[in-house]
């Protein structure tokens, strides 16, 4: 095969720019490509126009200063970024290579250029800056949302928080409002029934001693009957107390106190009281329900100790997820609470045969603990002892 | 079944024990009484006496509200000593709770017969002796 290459063909139809100029600039040759990129006739360049006539003022001043220069020391330059000037006056951007052409002497006869237009890569490069400013604003405004997004989360959060607080409430005075019927119907209808046997036998009845006795025993159905309502009054009232006023209180003032008024008991008992309320030494409380709190889990401690040990009873405090709990630990005679426990804080209950026990104390104690939003929760063994774990509130 | 001989009654409330106790020797619905104040003491003498046929109530009336072992608990030990009882012994359950899931409760215990909401009045206890038969 025989391959007639057209070299004069390539040269002018390459994709790049050629052109031959002077040492002085003056352009005294060039392609068809160069012509078409800066739209001139041949004429009007070969031999006439000087390179530095394609450029701008700064354009001119940077070909000088750092081109030439270039050019002059190492007889090349690479990649040399111009705007390169239309006959119409419109500009577009070139990378130009130049290798200066020397006679066998050295003396510099010519240089020889190549112009790439990268008026296309410059709109690429353009494009470019434009879609990563574009995508930096997107980022922005996505940290943003998502800064947006975390607040309303947050803010989901709280409402969360809230509502399951309100639902707690509602729970606690739901189930106050259930013990209240119950009370009411249990522990009023029996001692109410009783009255209306005692009033029949006593129309029916003509004997005058019998008269008085049966008088008697309306005496001890009033008086169970007063009790009774007292109790509820006081259980009702504390339940109306939904914003009673919290105190700041400091736990080892109200245990001294409680201890004070237990004093008698205590001696007579020779029960051993320690603390540690190290980890939560105060907190905001109603003061009085504190007292009644502390006072009603230490009496009971005492009161239900083993005849066969030393009564050691311990009082402490911590903090478990964000609530405050109060123990009261005793090593008393503890409660069957397999058999128990589903009565342990209802009115009138008692699971020992001890002549103080009526069943109020813990009932009270549990509307209080209640009322505040806190709960409260016992774990025993028979024969070995018996704690309370009194949650008060959350932080 | 004939009057009963002996019947017993579980009950914290002296009150109740008092009334009901007047009832029964006022219309002659047995020989003798049994005052138990609560469950635990009422297991105490039936353990006590499980040989004894004529010392185990023919009739008990039963609070289900009581403290130290109430009426639900004391037929949990009942139960564990019924065969060993030679006799049958109709329990009746007297509350005060109008609870329904109490009285489904006693509904479906075998070893309670009747389930009676308090105020028990004269005529209610002369019909739980009338129809005495119909409980066995």
């Amino acid at each position: 095969m025989n391959y007639n290459i057209d070299y004069k063909e390539l040269y002018n139809t390459s994709p790049y720019g050629y052109f031959c100029s002077l040492p002085d600039g003056t352009i005294i040759d060039s392609n068809k490509r160069f012509l078409e990129f800066t739209n001139y006739k041949r004429k009007e360049v070969i031999n006439i126009k000087k390179v530095t006539d394609f450029l701008s003022i700064g354009g001119k001043i940077y070909f000088q200063t750092i081109y030439s220069q270039k050019l002059n020391l190492t007889g090349t330059v690479e990649e040399i970024n111009f705007d390169f000037i239309k006959k119409d006056g419109t500009k577009f951007p070139v990378l130009i290579n130049s290798v200066e052409i020397k006679s066998k002497e050295g003396h510099h006869i010519f240089t020889q250029s190549t112009v790439f237009n990268i008026s296309q890569r410059k709109k690429y490069e353009t494009e470019l800056l434009i879609a990563k400013k574009k995508s930096e604003e997107l980022s922005n405004e996505l940290t943003l949302r998502n800064k947006e997004l975390q607040i309303g989360s947050e803010l989901i959060l709280q409402q969360k928080l809230q509502l399951e607080k309100f639902n707690q409430e509602l729970e606690n005075k739901n189930k106050q409002l259930s013990n209240f019927t119950h009370i009411a119907s249990h522990n009023l209808r029996a001692p109410v029934s009783n009255l209306n046997s005692l009033m029949d036998f006593y129309n029916e009845s003509t004997d005058i001693d019998d008269k008085a006795m049966l008088f008697t025993k309306f005496e001890i159905v009033i008086g169970h009957l007063t009790e009774t309502l007292n109790e509820l009054i006081a259980s009702v009232k504390i339940q109306m107390d939904v914003n009673i006023k919290h105190d700041p209180v400091i736990f080892d003032v109200i245990l001294s106190k409680t201890m004070g008024i237990l004093e008698g008991k205590i001696l007579e008992s020779s029960a051993v009281i320690t603390s540690n309320f190290a980890e939560v030494p105060n907190i905001e409380y109603p003061k009085l329900y504190l007292e009644s709190i502390i006072l009603n889990l230490l009496s009971n401690s005492i009161r239900y100790r083993s005849p066969n040990r030393i009564a050691k009873i311990h009082l402490s405090t911590e903090i478990n997820n964000n609530e405050i709990t109060l123990i009261v630990t005793d090593n008393g005679l503890g409660i069957d609470l397999k058999k128990h426990r589903h009565r342990l804080f209802k009115l009138n209950n008692t699971f020992h045969r001890h002549p103080d026990s009526k069943g109020v104390g813990l009932f009270m104690t549990k509307i209080q603990i209640e009322t505040i939003g806190g709960s409260i929760d016992v774990e025993s063994e028979v024969e070995k002892g018996t704690t309370f774990k009194v949650m008060l509130r959350k932080i | 079944m004939n009057k009963p001989l002996l019947i017993g009654i579980i009950d914290d409330d002296e009150i109740y024990q008092f009334t009901l106790t007047r009832i029964i020797s006022r219309y002659k619905l047995a020989n003798k009484t049994l005052s138990f104040f609560d469950g635990e003491k009422a297991i105490e003498y039936l353990t006590d006496n499980i040989s004894i046929e004529e010392n185990i109530p023919d009739v008990i009336f039963l609070d289900n509200n009581m403290p130290i072992m109430d009426g639900w608990q004391f037929i949990e030990e009942y139960a564990k000593m019924e065969t060993k009882i030679k006799k049958k012994v109709l329990i009746f359950m007297v509350s005060s709770s109008v609870d329904p899931n109490d009285i489904e409760r006693a509904n479906k215990t075998n070893q309670i017969s009747d389930y009676f909401i308090k105020p028990v009045s004269i005529d209610d206890i002369n019909g739980v002796f009338d129809n005495l038969e119909k409980y066995i």
